[in-house]
This record gives C-alpha cells, sequence and structure tokens, in this order.
C-alpha cells in the first residue's frame, strides 16, 4: 500500500487550490486557494510568503517575484521554494508600472510574491479582475497591514529566536506565532510555527500553546479535518 | 498509399463546453488563458470566434456566460461517450477528450460497411451517452487516422454528420481545404500557417505540391508533418514505428486499493519508470494502453493516442480520467484495484518535434516561460531576472540574479549547482529573508550611548545595545559576533575588511549588520 504522504510528488492538479506544505495545514486547510490574495505581515512576513509557496514551487508551479528587490534567495531556498522556478521582476517605479507588470506576470505565473508599493491600492481593482481570470494567487508580504484587499491574512506575530546569547552563538531557530484570518475564512486559525526549526525544517512548534480558536461550525469541520 | 489502415474518427466539436453542461439556449463559451476556446451553438449564433478575447466577446454579446476551461472535466464527462463507442466498436483509441478513433475494419465488417458503421455511431452514442439533445458530432473514415480525423470534423458540419473518404482519395479529399486546416488540426502554430499564407500557400494541396526535401529544408521537422498531412497521409509515415514491439510496466497490489489517489499515485510511478525506460532508448510512446483490475474481477482498459507522445504528466492525466470515469460508472466498480499495468503498444523514435515535452517540460513551464518573454519585452531584458549561484560570504553575494532570457530556463542544473564549498565566513542557515540591495546605513550605539565600533583586530568597543534605524531606536535583546570577512563590501570597487555582526531586538526581529570603515549597514533581515 502506497501511504498517503507519498502523494506529495504528483504533478500539481489543476484544482481550486495550490498545495501548501504540511505544517501550514492548520492556517490553510485547503491550500492556497486559486484567485486569492493573500497578505503575509507581521516580523516574520517574508519568510512566511516564501514557506507559504514553497510546496506548490516544488511540485511545478513557476514564483515570480514582482517588485522585492530585497529578496533573499537563499532564504527562499532554504525555506523550500526551488530555485529552478523563481524568476525576480522589477517592479519599476510608481503602482501603475508595477500593477501591468504584475498583470503580465499573472498570464503565466501560478503564484507572484509582491510588496505593495505606495498607490497600490488604486490598481488593487485591475489586478484582482486578472487574478480571477488566471487563477493564480498572489501574495503580498509587508511588514504593516496591507494595503490591498486581501481574502485572506496570515499575520505573525510573537517572534522569538533562539541560538543566539549575550554576545555568543549564532541564529538557530524560529518560532513564530501565525493567525489566519481574513474575510473569505469562516473563522479564525491560529498556529505556532517554527520557521525554521533547530533542524533548518518548517514544523509546528508543539506546544499547549497551539490552539485553533473556531468561531464558526465550519472551522470547527475543518479542524476535525486537519487533525 | 495502398497499405494504410482505415481508421473511423468520431468528433464531438466544441467539447469543452458541452462538458460543462450549460443551458443550450443560452450564449455560452468556454475560456483558456482568457480566449475563447469552445462556445455553444447559442454563442456561435452570436457571432463569438474561437480565439476571441474574453472582452470582445463580452462586448459582441454582453450576456455571454463565460466558464473556465477545466480538462479533468472535459475527460470526465468524456468517459459515457467513450463506453458507449466501446459497446460497438471495442478496439477504440481517446485521443482527447472529444475526439476519439479506432480501425474500420471491425465494425466495418460487423456492421455491414463504413457508412453503417459510421451512420450507426452518429445515431445511438450521442443518446447512449446520454448527451443533450442537439450535441454536435461527425464520424469520418478515412485513410490513416489525422485524413479520418478532418473527415469527421468536417462531417460535424455536414448534413448527416458522416463523411466517408473512399481508399486512396485522401490527397484529393485534402488538398482543397485552406490551409488553416493545419492550425486547427493542431499540428501547426500560428506562425507557421501564417508563413504559408504569406508565401501564398492558401491550401493544402498547394502545400502538398512542394517537393517535401524543400519543405523540410525550410521548415523543418514540423514543416515535414505539415507537408505529409496536407498530402493526406498520416503526419508521420507508420515505418517510423517500432513493429511489434510492446513495453509493459505493472503494478500488483498486496492488497485491493480504494483510495483513487492511491491508484493515481502508483499510475506516476509507472509512467515515470516507462516514460524513463523509453527515452533512454530515444523511443516515445504514441498509443498506450491502461488496464486496471479490481479483487472482485472487474476491468478497465482503455487505449490512449498521442501523436505527439505521451509525456509522463499526459498519461496520469489520462489514467486519472479513465479512473475517474469508471469510479462514477453505477455498478462498476465494486472492489479495490489489485493491479495496475500500462502498455505501451505504438512506439516510435523521438523525432525531437515536442520532444522537449518528453523530459517533463509541463504547461506551468510553458506558460512561464511565456510570461518571462512578455515581462522581458515589456520591462527590458535587466527587469526579468533568475538567481544564479555566485558563492561568497555576504548575504547579498550567495545568488547573483541575471537576465532570463541569458539562461536555458528548463536546465537550471548549471546556474544552481552549489559547485565546491565551504566559504569561511559564510553563516550558518538560517539566511535572512530580505537582503537589501543597497544596505542601509544604522548606527549601533552601546549602553552609554557611545558608537560601537570595532578595533583592528576585530574587536568591539563594547556590546552592542540599541540598533538606530532612520531615528527609531530599537532595543538589543541578543547578539553575537564580531565575525570578520575580508573581501569587497557593499561598493563593489572597494576591498576591505568587514566585520558583521547577528542581532535580535525586542520585537523579535534579527539582523545581519555588517561595518566598514566604522560605518555600520544592515546586511540582512530574517524578517
Amino acid at each position: 500500500m502506497e501511504s498517503v504522504t507519498a502523494l506529495s510528488s504528483l504533478p500539481p492538479a489543476a484544482g481550486r487550490s495550490l498545495p501548501v506544505h504540511e505544517p501550514l495545514t492548520t492556517l490553510l486547510p485547503v491550500g492556497l486557494q486559486r484567485r486569492w490574495i493573500v497578505g503575509c505581515t507581521g516580523s516574520a512576513a517574508m519568510s512566511l510568503a516564501l514557506a507559504v509557496a514553497g510546496r506548490a514551487v516544488s511540485e511545478g508551479s513557476w514564483l515570480a517575484a514582482v517588485g522585492v528587490p530585497a529578496l533573499g534567495v537563499e532564504a527562499a531556498a532554504e525555506l523550500g521554494v526551488p530555485l529552478s522556478r523563481l524568476v525576480a521582476v522589477d517592479a519599476g517605479t510608481g503602482p501603475t508600472t508595477w500593477a501591468e507588470r504584475i498583470v503580465a506576470a499573472l498570464d503565466g505565473f501560478e503564484l507572484i510574491l509582491t510588496q505593495a508599493p505606495p498607490g497600490a491600492e488604486r490598481m488593487a481593482r485591475q489586478i484582482r479582475h486578472r487574478l480571477q481570470a488566471k487563477g493564480a494567487v498572489l501574495l503580498v508580504a509587508s511588514n504593516r497591514a496591507p494595503t490591498v484587499g486581501c481574502d485572506l491574512e496570515l499575520a505573525s506575530s510573537e517572534v522569538r529566536w533562539t541560538g543566539l546569547g549575550a554576545g555568543h552563538g549564532h541564529l538557530v531557530a524560529r518560532r513564530v506565532s501565525v493567525r489566519a484570518g481574513g474575510r473569505r475564512m469562516p473563522g479564525v486559525a491560529r498556529c505556532d510555527l517554527w520557521l525554521p526549526g533547530p533542524d533548518g525544517r518548517l514544523a509546528v512548534a508543539e506546544t499547549s500553546e497551539t490552539a485553533i480558536a473556531a468561531t464558526s461550525d465550519e472551522t470547527a469541520g475543518l479542524r476535525r479535518v486537519v487533525a | 498509399m495502398s497499405a494504410a489502415t482505415r481508421f473511423v474518427t468520431l468528433w464531438c466539436p466544441e467539447w469543452p463546453v458541452v462538458a460543462a453542461r450549460l443551458a443550450p439556449d443560452e450564449p455560452a463559451v468556454v475560456l483558456r488563458a482568457e480566449r475563447v476556446i469552445a462556445r455553444n451553438p447559442a454563442a456561435i449564433r452570436a457571432g463569438i470566434r474561437p480565439g476571441e478575447r474574453r472582452r470582445t466577446a463580452q462586448q459582441a454579446c454582453p450576456r455571454l456566460v463565460l466558464v473556465d476551461h477545466d480538462p479533468d472535466r472535459d475527460g470526465r464527462e468524456f468517459e459515457p461517450v467513450v463506453r458507449a463507442v466501446a459497446e460497438l466498436a471495442p478496439r477504440l483509441e481517446v485521443v482527447e477528450p472529444g475526439l476519439l478513433c479506432l480501425p474500420a475494419r471491425g465494425p466495418s465488417r460487423y456492421f455491414g460497411g463504413e457508412q453503417a458503421a459510421a451512420e450507426l455511431l452518429v445515431t445511438t452514442v450521442p443518446q447512449a451517452a446520454g448527451l443533450p439533445e442537439g450535441t454536435p458530432i461527425g464520424v469520418g473514415v478515412a485513410d490513416g487516422r489525422a485524413p479520418s480525423a478532418i473527415a469527421a470534423r468536417l462531417a460535424a458540419r455536414r448534413e448527416g454528420n458522416v463523411v466517408v473518404v473512399e481508399p486512396g482519395s485522401s490527397p484529393a479529399f485534402v488538398g482543397p481545404l485552406p490551409i488553416q486546416w493545419l492550425r486547427e488540426l493542431g499540428e501547426a502554430t500560428p506562425d507557421l500557417v501564417e508563413l504559408f499564407l504569406q508565401l501564398g500557400l492558401r491550401t493544402l494541396g498547394t502545400l502538398a505540391a512542394v517537393p517535401p526535401s524543400d519543405v523540410l529544408a525550410r521548415f523543418g521537422v514540423e514543416g515535414a508533418h505539415t507537408h505529409r498531412l496536407a498530402g493526406g497521409a498520416d503526419p508521420r509515415p507508420p515505418v517510423t514505428r517500432d513493429p511489434g514491439q510492446t513495453w509493459v510496466v505493472d503494478h500488483p497490489f498486496d492488497e485491493p486499493v480504494e483510495s483513487l489517489d492511491t491508484v493515481v499515485f502508483v499510475v506516476k510511478r509507472l509512467a515515470d519508470d516507462l516514460v524513463e525506460r523509453l527515452a533512454g532508448e530515444g523511443r516515445v510512446c504514441v498509443r498506450l494502453v491502461v488496464i486496471a483490475e479490481t479483487d472482485h474481477g472487474e476491468r478497465s482498459e482503455r487505449a490512449w493516442y498521442r501523436d505527439h507522445g505521451l509525456s509522463a504528466t499526459a498519461i496520469v492525466e489520462r489514467a486519472r480520467w479513465q479512473l475517474e470515469g469508471w469510479a462514477a460508472q453505477p455498478g462498476a466498480l465494486s472492489g479495490g484495484v489489485v493491479l495496475l499495468r500500462l502498455v505501451a503498444d505504438e512506439v516510435r523514435s523521438d523525432d525531437g518535434v515536442q520532444g522537449r515535452l518528453w523530459g517533463g517540460r509541463s504547461q506551468a513551464d510553458s506558460d512561464a516561460s511565456r510570461a518571462i518573454a512578455r515581462l522581458t519585452g515589456l520591462a527590458g531584458e535587466r527587469a526579468v531576472r533568475v538567481p544564479t549561484w555566485a558563492g561568497g560570504r555576504l548575504p547579498d553575494e550567495r545568488y547573483r540574479l541575471v537576465p532570463a532570457t541569458s539562461v536555458d530556463l528548463h536546465d537550471p542544473t548549471e546556474r544552481l549547482a552549489r559547485g565546491e564549498g565551504p566559504w569561511p565566513g559564510a553563516t550558518l542557515p538560517p539566511s535572512p529573508a530580505v537582503v537589501p540591495p543597497d544596505p542601509p546605513a544604522v548606527d549601533l550605539i552601546d549602553e552609554g550611548g557611545e558608537p560601537v565600533r570595532v578595533s583592528g583586530r576585530g574587536e568591539l568597543s563594547a556590546a552592542p545595545a540599541e540598533l538606530v534605524t532612520a531615528g527609531v531606536r530599537r532595543r538589543i535583546v541578543a547578539w553575537a559576533g564580531p565575525w570578520p570577512v575580508e573581501q569587497r563590501w557593499w561598493s563593489p570597487e572597494r576591498s576591505r575588511r568587514v566585520a558583521r555582526l547577528q542581532l535580535v531586538t525586542e520585537s523579535g526581529v534579527a539582523y545581519q549588520v555588517g561595518v566598514d570603515r566604522q560605518q555600520w549597514a544592515i546586511l540582512g533581515v530574517y524578517a
């Protein structure tokens, strides 16, 4: 008998969502919904966005980082994004050029990672329109609240690093509390993650603090699925 | 020509829109990549053309119903049609959802001639498959698969829905057809068809009249295919196929498996295995039989045909359609799957056309290539870049971004190979997710408010207490370093000693900072 985990090596189906790594399924029970704008915010925003993209890219999707000039390429690889399908696109100057290039990227990339420039909200409709037509997923990484309307927000907080002391050691592992919520989610899901853990991998931080706050029956149903 | 096998092709035009099961009286289209790929009769009457953009189609017909393309739906919905045909003629092969063909000999004998067999298919299949009334269908009979496919397409537009091309008369049959048929059949790119038109080759007959060697010399292998097709033959001569050789891979399950996903996963493994073995010999599979058996003795067997060759992805896709259709058939499946077998019974040498598909290049890959080309055109070569491994010790030196147009996107091995390490002085993972291209200057101050300095021997003047960026002070709760690096700094023309620190501020954010000539800067943020 084949194990269920082995299914992860299946080619991506043209389904309703893109797959995510197992530790993220508490936050994204059905994966990344196509046509959604997913905001990744807080003090681990960029790492979170890369981790969220990792599984889909490793299964064949392409990721365009549009207007992310400071993208840490090595971190992307460490967080599970195969660099063979990563393309960095300069967003030029101003929200119009930015939107124009996002729209062009939406024509062929299933995943787009971006940082919204000032004035991005004016272009949101145009981008959302194309996103709906193409069935891609737009990841918006931002330290603060996202300026483009997100279907789902993954907010990172309570970042704790291990390995670094007062003048000794080096950064080893990071624990992050992530809250998933938004207008398309029936409730709020919370999960503590190792981003990454001491072994370098993405993992759920197993403690009593890991809990899901269910505010509706649907979320309770989802919890049963992922439990 | 005398030896050509007679084939029957059954063609359901606009299949994606039939599969979507939309109301027939409302104009409706199926879109892929923002363009119309299938229209229902009402949309055709409203003047919507295939290939039209979403927006222009909506302008022409404001109440147009738009549906996104779903290949799985197309495959699933086609299964009842396949079963209905298999009732009459079991030796069929599915080319794609909406299109199947079978050797004419058996059914023609059994049902009293090719014409009678074709008419029988047209009258019985739509009803048996439960297709909505008025669903268009065409059946063509001719020498070889490709001419019969052309005949079926014409038949769908004609009274009676049957076109039988007499043996040996395929060239005369296809000759007068406009050259655009090549595009409709998916045998030539729009660019090639456009080129033929510019050269004054307006019909298939005029193309067929050009000496084959000239076509090959001028248009390569793809041109040679279209030339054969234009001459009323199959695009690849039958002699290129390996006679009598079949390749079999199978997987007996230890215990019956009832999960479709599990079975499909095994198909994927078998397909990879088969494709790899064939590719190792420079061969592609054009006809594949997928067989599944249950512990209750139920059996599903389906032949799939693809002239370009079946990639592993294409095999998995087709097997999924077949298995889903089997599972959806009432009463067909009561046990669990105990045996899975793939039989490649038509194999030929890989002639290089579409050859890259064979290496597992997917739809996603070609879509991305297209978007990269568009973005490059829009923003310039230097604005669309991919990472290459550079080595080095500082965060912004590990990978370099180079124009996507300057590398082979589909063979990233070389550009990403990390070569010989180690790199003494490079920090260990995790790496910072934010690496500013121009490291912003910051101040690092100690408990007494004095700037932290690094001595010539690489020692700090005092423990850093605060990180000051653009006037904002952040309390440092943990730090380590300095680690010296002796190489070029963020200004490339200068080469000097750099020392780095890792530090964590009270908000939990970690930084990598570097100092050069007593000026600190942020090299990376672990954000």
